[in-house]
């Protein structure tokens, strides 16, 4: 038995001429096949109306509003970490370029590695010149100065810078509590 | 849309999620069912419902008020819950959500009764629509839970009209198949116990 457009009529829900219903209902008398394809459907179809809808659980907003701020701060996390590593990445490639640099110009002015060498050593016996000759002259300082004021001069010297340091710690400390400060 | 939607949506765009939050609380039963009808399970359904309201949260820029404002979130629901069943490689149940902890019921104390029938309606819904193609079971729920029609299917799920109506024709097909085989089973059950009966009952 054919059962088009019959199984077509029954299944695309859409209106039927008066002849159309006719001959539908002609041929259900008949076909079994179709009678249990237009009972199913019904079947299906108030199966579909009497299921309740279901509700998500109290506090759905609520739960919303913290997956937002979570996200939110999880962005904001992210945003930073790149900036983080986008700085690092330039500073890295900034130290690079300047030692390339530094680099060539040394290979340039100097003819071989020896000359390098030569060089370095003659400026590390200059910086140690130098600083003997501060030590010499640090040495000079420690014995004169102390022939310029009578003790109790040093000793009245000392207070004032004592009074004066205990002065500046006081204040600060009472700027540090002053409301509006961390 | 009523005004205090209205007002709470040209808030939100301006940046206030408290007013967002309005929006959230006005639509979370649709969309969480609708997530429910697609997914199947009330877990999966929160977690896609939550995910629809931040979508729509992201994008409300691109809302275009003279659109209904349900059928943009239904849209944006339906596609998130689309991509999410073509993701799964098996299909998953979990014996868990046979409770109903996603079920608010009307009177606050069903008869045990009561709530087996529904548990038993919603798991034959379950198993019924289980058989649909993603884009398929889409249209069937926004048609037969949300009274879409095909002019609305086919906007929010990017079709043609057409192509909604043979989805729709292939899908009735394949319910009414499962239906059958459903009954089938039930009277197979039915048999099975009515034979089993009377040799388990002496003890009682």
């Amino acid at each position: 038995m054919k059962h088009q457009p019959f199984e077509n009529w029954l299944l695309f829900d859409e209106p039927l001429n008066p002849e159309q219903a006719q001959a539908l209902d002609d041929h259900l008398q008949v076909c079994e096949h179709c009678q249990m394809l237009q009972r199913s459907w019904q079947g299906v179809a108030s199966l579909f109306q009497e299921s309740p809808d279901p509700e998500p659980a109290p506090g759905f907003a609520g739960r919303w509003q913290t997956r937002l701020k979570n996200e939110q701060y999880g962005v904001v996390a992210s945003r930073h970490r790149w900036q983080s590593w986008i700085t690092l990445i330039l500073i890295a490639n900034g130290v690079s370029i300047l030692g390339v640099l530094l680099g060539m110009t040394f290979f340039n002015t100097f003819d071989s590695l020896t000359e390098l060498l030569l060089v370095w050593v003659y400026r590390l016996t200059s910086l140690l010149t130098v600083v003997n000759i501060f030590q010499n002259l640090l040495a000079i300082l420690i014995r004169t100065i102390p022939g310029l004021l009578p003790p109790s001069g040093w000793a009245i010297l000392a207070g004032i810078v004592s009074a004066g340091s205990l002065m500046w710690v006081l204040s600060m400390a009472r700027l540090a509590r002053m409301p509006g400060r961390a | 849309m009523n005004d205090n939607e209205a007002i709470w949506l040209a808030q939100a765009r301006a940046g206030d999620d408290d007013a967002f939050a309005h929006i959230v609380e006005t639509y979370q039963k649709p969309v969480f069912s609708l997530c429910y009808r697609m997914l199947g399970n009330a877990g999966d359904a929160e977690d896609a419902a939550q995910e629809t309201f931040l979508r729509a949260y992201r994008h409300l820029h691109r809302y275009d008020p003279n659109r209904s404002f349900a059928t943009w979130l239904l849209s944006i629901g339906s596609h998130y819950c689309i991509d999410r069943l073509r993701k799964r490689r098996l299909p998953t149940f979990s014996v868990d959500d046979e409770a109903h902890d996603w079920w608010q019921p009307s009177d606050p104390s069903p008869s045990p009764e009561a709530a087996m029938v529904i548990d038993e309606k919603q798991l034959r819904v379950r198993e019924l629509l289980d058989v649909l193609a993603p884009k398929d079971r889409a249209a069937v729920v926004l048609h037969y839970w949300y009274d879409y029609s095909y002019e609305e299917i086919a906007e929010s799920l990017a079709l043609s009209e057409s192509a909604v109506k043979s989805r729709l024709y292939r899908a009735r097909r394949a319910l009414a198949e499962g239906w059958q085989t459903q009954e089938s089973q039930m009277e197979t059950l039915e048999h099975e116990n009515a034979e089993r009966t009377p040799y388990e009952t002496p003890a009682f």
